[in-house]
Formats: structure tokens, C-alpha cells, sequence
């Protein structure tokens, strides 16, 4: 019995180390696609008979499509930075500890949890770069997108409630000889882009999408969490999720649903040394 | 006397018939000769075999000089293959016809992930120019999931855009944060309130006959 609680210890201060030194830098570029339900009012509020003198009205749902340039206009107007949405901009995100979020956190529901995952739109050309929540801890935190995922290994964003679903699997593959490891998980995901920078936490708040925000919309669905470490301790993560979301857009006063919601994330960089 | 006149007549009454015949079997032989040929050999009418005729088979096909001469290692097939989706995220967030067709060359890529990542920049960039080639190319692939993805993509592509506005009155940082947090404390009460009933309602369960089988509770 002793040894078996030396060996769950050992396994457990192993996989605290291998949790934070996954989470080190591993920056990458965010792909988001949608496609949302809406109706036709929203396009043309003017509602006319279809025929005139005939009294038949008809309101019909639309598809609508947006990508990361979307994302990008509703971070630029929320932020102020029209250069999101210039030539070669684009979400990035790196599923590092994030300290100011954690600080809240902590004073928000007072546990020792922390907070993993930093968003930025970056610029390759004019190499501009914008965190897209508060770095500091002396001032009030805000951020504009969380992605948050509880399973395995992984623990991103702000994910606390069990109602959101936190069930896993989880698959590896570790070579001693090589000394390399690569591992799957299968988990729940949200991912939460909104334009009022105080609405954040959307998995402790599951109403807060419908608080101040004028555009903002969520994914969630399973989300494939890949990690990978090869000898020379270069790491790669790869996230993607498919899934359906709420659509929040202003001047519709109302909730559409995205019926497909794609989220893609791929990073690599050089690992901690142990 | 007798016998000297009828010997020459009796030779020749002998010899006319063995000319005649002589001279008809002579004249059967050349004009009737036919008759008497060999019927054809079967295997003159059967055709002869095909490969005894055909050419040669071409050669198999010889793989391409760079695939022959430039052998990659993993690691090097793995670079190339990351350095083509860098460019493909670059240019999928360009608007240029240039990075267009970059990323719609690349959808015939002989390598999956960028074909599949081509797919994604398609998308990505936003462009409905892309919507023909998108169906061209899932009309010649042979992978369903791939085929379903171009297809997606091109459907995606056909879609109009969501309108993002702003209301005219931005509010102050102040603002939105008090706001903000009045809504989390509003759903913070809710969800004591919440806890609070469960947990009053949990001290008195219903007693066996207070749920019927209708349904209802009495």
C-alpha cells in the first residue's frame, strides 16, 4: 500500500511538471470559421409584404459566414487598433501561465487555481503586437477572448464548472530510446470572443455573453488537444475544435446559433528546460 | 494375210482410248487441280497472339528527378511541409490575387496537411473566386474527408458575411465594468438562491405515495 501512494505521488509531481512545462512558450496562429443562422430582419429590418396588397409577410433564416478577418474587425472597433485588420495581421495565442488572470481569479473565487492561455493579434509585416487582455496585476483584468478546456493534461482559460462538461480520453506515446512524447486528448472546448473587455469568463459566467457585449459570439463542442515533445525539447500544440456556439450581434438584440464553429490552433517553440 | 491386215487396226483401236484417257487425266490436272487441294490449316484463320504482335510495354513510369535525387529525411519532409503552411497563413490573410492563387495551387499539393491547410486558407481569405476551383478539385479527388472539406469550403465561400456595427455611443471603461459586475453578482445570487432550495427541498423528500404514477405530485 505505501509504495502505491509513493508511486501515485511520483506520478502526480510528474505530471505537475510535465502540465507546466507544456505550458511554456509554444506561440501560434488562430483560425476561426463560423457559419450562423439568422433571420432576415437582422439583414433588412424594413419588413414589407412579400407582395404588396397581399398581406403575406415572410421572414426567412440566412446563413451568414465569418473567419478570423471578422474576428479581427470586431477586436479592432472593441480596441481601437485599426491595424488588426491591415494585410498580414493576425490571432495568435500562446497556452502560457497567465499571471494577471490567475490574480483575479484567485480573488474572485479565492482557490489556488491558475489561469494557462494569453491571446495576441500580432502583425508579421509591421511586427506590431497587441495582448488582447491585461498583463498587469495592479489594475482591473479584462480580456477580449478565452479558450477554455479542462481535460487530461490540459487545464486553459477559465474552466470551473462542471456543467460545461469536463469529461476526457486521453492517448500517448513515450520513447525512452528516442526520448520523445506526443499525446492526444479528447475534451471539452469553448472558445469565447466578445467586445466588452469586462464580459470575460464565460465558464463560471455562462450568462455574461449577454451582458454589455455588442458583437460577440462562442464555440464549444469537443476540441482535439495534441502535444508533442521531441529530443531536442521542441514542443508543438496543436488545438482543434469543431462545434456549434451562440452568435451575439448588434442591432439584433437577440441570440443566433453558429451551426458550425471551427477553431484551429497550431504552435511550436522550444520547451523549459526541466 | 488376215493377220498382217487386222494387227495394225487392233493396235490402234487399243492405243486411241489410252490416249484419250492419258489426255483427259492431263486436262483434269490443269483446269480441275483445285478440287483436290488441302483444306486450309486451322490455325492460319485463328489470329495470332496478341503479345507475339504488340509492341513492347512502355517502361513503368520513372519517378520524378527531384523525388529520385533529393531525398528528404523526415525531419526536412516535416520543415517544408511547416514552412508551406506559414506561407499559406500569410498569404490567407492577404487580399491580393496573387496570394489567391498561391493558396489555390497549393490545394493540388501531393502533401494532405497542406492541402488541408490550403483548404482552411481558402477559407480564410475569404474569396469567392475560389468557389470553381474548390469544385474542381473535389470533383477529382478521390478522398471522401477531402472531398467533403472542399466542399464545405466552397459552400462556406458562398455565404454573405455577418454585419459587425457599433452603437453610435461607445460607454466608458467605468462603464461596462460596473456593469460587468453587476451581472456576476446577479448570477452569483441566482445561483445561491439556486443551491439555497435545493437545499430546503432536499430535507423534506416526497414520501412513496406523494409521487403518483400520473406524475403529478400531491
Amino acid at each position: 500500500m505505501k509504495s502505491n501512494k509513493i508511486l501515485m505521488c511520483a506520478l502526480a509531481v510528474g505530471a505537475m511538471i510535465f502540465a507546466a512545462d507544456k505550458a511554456s512558450a509554444v506561440l501560434g496562429v488562430v483560425n476561426v470559421s463560423c457559419v450562423v443562422l439568422s433571420d432576415s430582419n437582422h439583414v433588412d429590418v424594413s419588413v414589407v409584404p412579400d407582395v404588396p396588397g397581399t398581406g403575406v409577410y415572410k421572414e426567412k433564416i440566412i446563413k451568414h459566414a465569418f473567419n478570423t478577418k471578422r474576428v479581427l474587425k470586431i477586436l479592432a472597433d472593441a480596441t481601437g487598433n485599426g491595424w488588426f485588420t491591415n494585410k498580414a495581421s493576425r490571432l495568435a495565442y500562446d497556452p502560457a501561465y497567465n499571471e494577471a488572470a490567475t490574480a483575479w481569479y484567485e480573488d474572485e473565487f479565492e482557490n489556488g487555481d491558475d489561469v494557462y492561455g494569453i491571446f495576441y493579434v500580432t502583425n508579421t509585416i509591421s511586427h506590431d503586437s497587441y495582448r488582447l487582455d491585461n498583463a498587469s496585476t495592479e489594475s482591473k483584468y479584462w480580456s477580449y477572448v478565452e479558450f477554455d478546456s479542462m481535460g487530461g493534461d490540459w487545464d486553459l482559460g477559465f474552466w470551473d464548472n462542471p456543467a460545461l462538461g469536463e469529461n476526457y480520453a486521453e492517448g500517448y506515446i513515450e520513447n525512452e530510446k528516442q526520448d520523445t512524447y506526443s499525446s492526444r486528448v479528447i475534451t471539452h472546448g469553448l472558445l469565447y470572443i466578445h467586445d466588452n473587455p469586462y464580459d470575460f469568463d464565460i465558464a463560471d459566467y455562462p450568462s455574461i455573453i449577454f451582458d454589455e457585449n455588442d458583437n460577440a459570439f462562442t464555440i464549444r463542442g469537443l476540441a482535439v488537444l495534441q502535444y508533442s515533445e521531441n529530443s531536442k525539447n521542441e514542443e508543438a500544440e496543436s488545438f482543434r475544435m469543431r462545434g456549434t456556439g451562440d452568435g451575439y450581434f448588434f442591432d439584433s438584440y437577440d441570440s443566433y446559433p453558429v451551426i458550425k464553429g471551427i477553431m484551429e490552433f497550431k504552435g511550436k517553440g522550444q520547451g523549459e528546460e526541466e | 494375210m488376215l493377220r498382217n491386215t487386222v494387227r495394225p487396226k487392233f493396235v490402234f483401236a487399243l492405243l486411241l482410248p489410252a490416249f484419250l484417257v492419258l489426255g483427259a487425266a492431263f486436262l483434269l490436272k490443269q483446269h480441275g487441280g483445285n478440287a483436290a487441294k488441302p483444306p486450309p490449316v486451322s490455325e492460319s484463320v485463328t489470329p495470332a497472339p496478341v503479345a507475339s504482335v504488340a509492341p513492347p510495354p512502355a517502361p513503368a513510369p520513372v519517378p520524378a528527378a527531384t523525388v529520385s535525387t533529393n531525398v528528404l529525411t523526415p525531419e526536412q519532409r516535416q520543415a517544408a511541409i511547416d514552412a508551406e503552411t506559414d506561407r499559406l497563413q500569410q498569404w490567407s490573410m492577404n487580399d491580393d490575387p496573387a496570394s489567391l492563387s498561391n493558396i489555390l495551387a497549393d490545394l493540388a499539393n501531393p502533401e494532405k496537411e497542406i492541402r488541408d491547410a490550403a483548404i482552411e486558407a481558402t477559407e480564410q481569405f475569404g474569396s469567392t473566386n475560389a468557389i470553381p476551383v474548390l469544385k474542381a478539385v473535389a470533383a477529382n479527388t478521390d478522398d471522401t474527408e477531402e472531398q467533403i472539406a472542399l466542399l464545405e469550403a466552397a459552400d462556406f465561400l458562398s455565404l454573405p458575411g455577418m454585419d459587425f456595427s457599433k452603437p453610435a455611443a461607445p460607454k466608458t471603461a467605468d462603464q461596462m465594468s460596473a456593469q460587468a459586475q453587476q451581472a456576476r453578482k446577479a448570477y452569483q445570487n441566482k445561483l445561491q438562491k439556486g443551491a439555497q432550495n435545493q437545499n430546503s427541498a432536499s430535507t423534506t423528500p416526497p414520501t412513496a405515495n406523494q409521487n403518483q404514477a400520473d406524475g403529478s405530485n400531491q
